[in-house]
């Protein structure tokens, strides 16, 4: 009995709460009626807003806009002319909008207004809202402004592009900080060796590339000395790198030359080197390395050249004490020299913290490697300055040459060109160096060749690619010419009164000869062979030749200066001649269609297209330098394969060639 | 031509409307059976860009064949989209003229309140929707369909009793289908299937609308 009434209970309990239900639809839908019809106030308005869902508040508006009405319910206004398009592209904000809503509306206003109100209504069913607090409903003021034309359809690209520039905007900002902290730490690099080694994380790809290098210059140096025994694998590389300099630091304290700079600073590259070995490879401490290894290098120099007391030298001289000093304490520095070398420091920094130029740091430690290891086997042979002479001269020349133009170019160029000076400076040297070596002795030159055969096969970097190219080209002419020129420095520095000099310049030659000996056992060849070949290569000019050659050489300087502005005008095949008289060392031309002359002709004239954009910011007219370059190309041995470059490959060998 | 595609259309609608009321039971002339183009464009006009013939003049009133007083209103209201305003003037017309059945002839739809609205007056006033599209042809003349006749509630209970069946052993047919539409089955009605078959000649088979 209970039970039924119990059913009897829960049966009208049901029916009471389906009846509730049902009722409260049925308000819902009276509302929706009543709302169909215009004076509506928004007071009422909200009040039965708390009744009704999304769907009937859209109801509302379809029945509206039918009996044509403004589809929001507050708005008093009869609905007018209906845009018959479903679609509106609009030119103002490059968007389209689907105007079917929008449709049911008088105005924007209100269609972002009901858009407003929409949001707001609650979406529960209605019947179960007895429990719920009043939803305070919020009007937007129908004098607003701003409306909306529509729902967007097509969502424009524009703001994922704007997204994507902004994420590069910070990752450009994050390198620029990271080149700033670089660069603060070059202006201090000896306090900051410990700093340098946070930088590891952010070098550490660079420093994989890096890695890669050095395996070739270990491949160099294994065939260069043959006493390092530890480099073996690619993580010794720096153990090797350590290695050399603390053989360098030896050498220099047995030789006893080592002034407290010297020693300061070899002390430092070595713990650099140190700390190097021990963490994973850290690439800015390598350049560290080797701008103190360059350091060591031009002082060491410096000292060689003070025991020779060559007094024009000795401004150069000066020079090169007064930066390095200036560099270890901080001072502000004023040489040539000196700046290169920071800018050589601040572009290798640069060049770390640039991705896309790899090749310059290649080419830069390239560079420092050479340099370090031709100082590392003089120091070993303790022959004294033996391969000096290689790196006096080219030293020389740029300390001289800077009284030629070259001093306002170094001085005006911008640091971008800098960077690629400094990486054509030490280059050009090594040119130098190659030039004078191949005229000493064929088995180097052959050696080198090896070497260099050696390091194409392993190039990727465009940058040694032409440098290779560039070596290509350089023949026996080439060597001569620039040999010739650099005599003609040293010879003018000779000229400012120091007859030692010539005793010294003996001594050098004499050295020299030792030394490349010595060189040429010390890169494995048969020594016998290399003896014949050193003695059958004739030994360097005497002094007087060189005297006389210099002034030949300076009536030939002086006779291009004015030709250049006679053969400005001359076909170039006159010139050439004219070239061949004064230059008896290049083949006067059978043919004007003979191919090296074409291949001269296109060389000069990519050459001549490039050099503007080159010159520009040095203040230099192409016509200053033309004469030469054109000479220098004339001797230059060039073959259809080696001439093909890509445009800023070009720019490159023409600041290459400016350099020689 | 847009015109002429207007009325064409009309004509059509309206001849499907005639067949429609004629296959349910209700009195159309054969003249309006078989009225052509050319006789509706002279009764009604060929303009209907210019109200010639607005929707309002097609409107329709039948009677049933058996029961005079049993009368039926086809409606063509104006605007594209029907709202609960149109239905309600309609209700009030129905109202007046004491008319308890109509067909609304819509161009493009109804609006949901406007179709709730239909519901809740369903057991007094019957008011079936039809869009103009749906109408353009007569669907019972295409050849898939076959024949449909609709039983009366005698016929009905002849054949329970005959087959022994309750209602709900029954094959069904859905209130919502078109054929069901067309010939507005209420539920609980039975609809009589004629097919041709190859092997019988004739397949008869009963639906009870749902």
């Amino acid at each position: 009995m209970t039970t039924k009434v119990d059913d009897d209970t829960k049966k009208a309990e049901l029916r009471k709460k389906v009846e509730y239900q049902v009722a409260c639809e049925e308000r819902a839908y009276r509302i929706v009626e009543r709302l169909i019809d215009n004076p509506i106030t928004e007071e009422m308005f909200c009040n039965s807003l708390q009744y009704i869902t999304p769907s009937h508040y859209n109801d509302i508006l379809e029945e509206r806009a039918v009996s044509k009405l403004c589809g929001y319910p507050v708005c008093p206004n009869d609905l007018g002319e209906v845009m018959k398009q479903k679609y509106l592209i609009s030119t103002k904000t490059n968007k389209v909008y689907d105007l079917e809503a929008r449709k049911n509306f008088c105005s924007n206003k209100c269609y972002k207004a009901s858009q407003h109100l929409e949001k707001q209504i609650s979406n529960a069913p209605v019947w179960s809202r007895k429990s719920l607090p009043p939803i305070r409903f919020e009007l937007l003021p129908l004098d607003n402004k701003i409306g909306r034309l529509g729902n967007e359809v097509i969502v424009s690209k524009s703001a994922d592009v704007k997204d994507e520039i902004k994420t590069l905007q910070k990752l450009d900002q994050y390198e620029e900080n990271l080149l700033k902290k670089k660069q603060q730490k070059t202006e201090q690099p000896h306090v900051s060796v410990g700093e340098d080694l946070k930088k590891e994380d952010s070098d550490e790809i660079k420093a994989k590339f890096e890695n890669m290098n050095i395996s070739d210059e270990t491949g160099q140096n294994l065939n260069d000395e043959q006493t390092n025994k530890v480099s073996h694998s690619m993580d010794k590389n720096i153990m090797n790198e350590s290695y050399n300099s603390g053989n360098k630091g030896k050498a220099d304290s047995e030789r006893g030359e080592s002034s407290q700079n010297k020693g300061k600073k070899t002390k430092k590259s070595g713990k650099a080197s140190k700390i190097s070995s021990n963490v994973d490879k850290s690439k800015t401490d390598y350049l560290m390395q080797l701008l103190d290894k360059r350091k060591a290098l031009l002082s060491k120099m410096v000292d060689d050249q003070d025991k020779a007391k060559i007094s024009v030298n000795n401004d150069s001289n000066a020079k090169h004490r007064v930066p390095d000093n200036g560099q270890d304490i901080g001072k502000i520095d004023k040489d040539i020299e000196c700046r290169r070398l920071e800018k050589g420091g601040h572009t290798s920094r640069q060049l770390v913290s640039d991705v896309n130029e790899p090749t310059g740091v290649q080419t830069e430690c390239d560079d420092g490697v050479e340099h370090s290891n031709n100082l590392i086997c003089d120091v070993k042979e303790t022959v004294q300055s033996g391969s000096h002479t290689d790196s006096v001269i080219p030293h020389s020349t740029a300390g001289s040459s800077s009284k030629y133009p070259d001093e306002e170019r170094t001085q005006n160029v911008e640091s971008l060109q800098s960077t690629i000076r400094n990486k054509s400076d030490s280059k050009s040297v090594n040119n130098e160096n190659e030039a004078l070596i191949k005229t000493e002795s064929k088995p180097k030159k052959e050696a080198l060749n090896k070497n260099e055969v050696k390091t194409k096969r392993k190039i990727t970097s465009t940058l040694e690619y032409i440098c290779a190219g560039v070596k290509c080209w350089v023949t026996m002419e080439t060597t001569d010419y620039l040999h010739e020129n650099c005599k003609d420095k040293v010879d003018i520095c000779i000229d400012l009164g120091k007859p030692e000099f010539n005793k010294q310049y003996k001594d050098l030659v004499a050295k020299v000869d030792a030394q490349e000996k010595d060189f040429d056992a010390l890169l494995g060849e048969e020594s016998m062979e290399s003896d014949v070949k050193n003695q059958a290569v004739a030994p360097l000019p005497h002094f007087d030749v060189l005297k006389d050659e210099l002034q030949e050489n300076q009536k030939r300087v002086e006779h291009f200066m004015k030709g250049s502005f006679v053969y400005k005008v001359t076909e170039k095949n006159i010139n050439l001649k004219s070239d061949s008289k004064d230059n008896s060392i290049v083949l006067p031309t059978v043919d004007r269609y003979d191919q090296i002359v074409k291949r001269q002709k296109i060389t000069l004239e990519i050459i001549s297209k490039v050099l503007p954009e080159v010159l520009s910011p040095l203040n230099l007219l192409i016509r200053d330098i033309f004469t030469e370059l054109r000479q220098l190309v004339s001797t230059f041995n060039l073959t259809s394969d080696n001439i093909v470059y890509k445009p800023s490959e070009w720019i490159l060998i023409s600041i290459v060639l400016l350099r020689m | 031509m847009d015109d002429d595609a207007e009325t064409y259309k009309l004509w059509k609608i309206r001849k499907t409307i005639m067949q429609l009321c004629h296959d349910r039971g209700y009195l159309v002339t054969q003249d309006e059976l078989d009225q052509t183009l050319d006789e509706f464009k002279a009764q009604f006009g060929d303009k209907p860009s210019e109200r010639k013939p607005s929707r309002s003049d097609l409107i329709v009133l039948v009677a049933h064949n058996d029961d005079p007083t049993d009368q039926m209103f086809v409606f063509f209201p104006e605007d594209d989209k029907v709202g609960i305003k149109t239905i309600k003037t309609y209700c009030q017309r129905m109202q007046e003229e004491n008319i308890t059945r109509a067909i609304i002839v819509v161009q493009v739809g109804m609006t949901p309140s406007a179709k709730q609205a239909l519901v809740d007056m369903a057991p007094k006033y019957i008011l079936e929707q039809f869009l103009e599209s749906e109408l353009l042809i007569n669907i019972t003349e295409h050849m898939l369909v076959p024949e449909h006749v609709v039983m009366t509630t005698e016929e009905k209970q002849e054949l329970l009793d005959r087959y022994k069946l309750k209602e709900s052993q029954l094959p069904r047919i859905q209130q919502g289908d078109p054929v069901a539409r067309y010939f507005g089955l209420k539920r609980g009605q039975v609809v009589k299937i004629i097919r041709p078959s190859e092997t019988a000649g004739r397949y008869v088979s009963y639906r009870l609308c749902v």
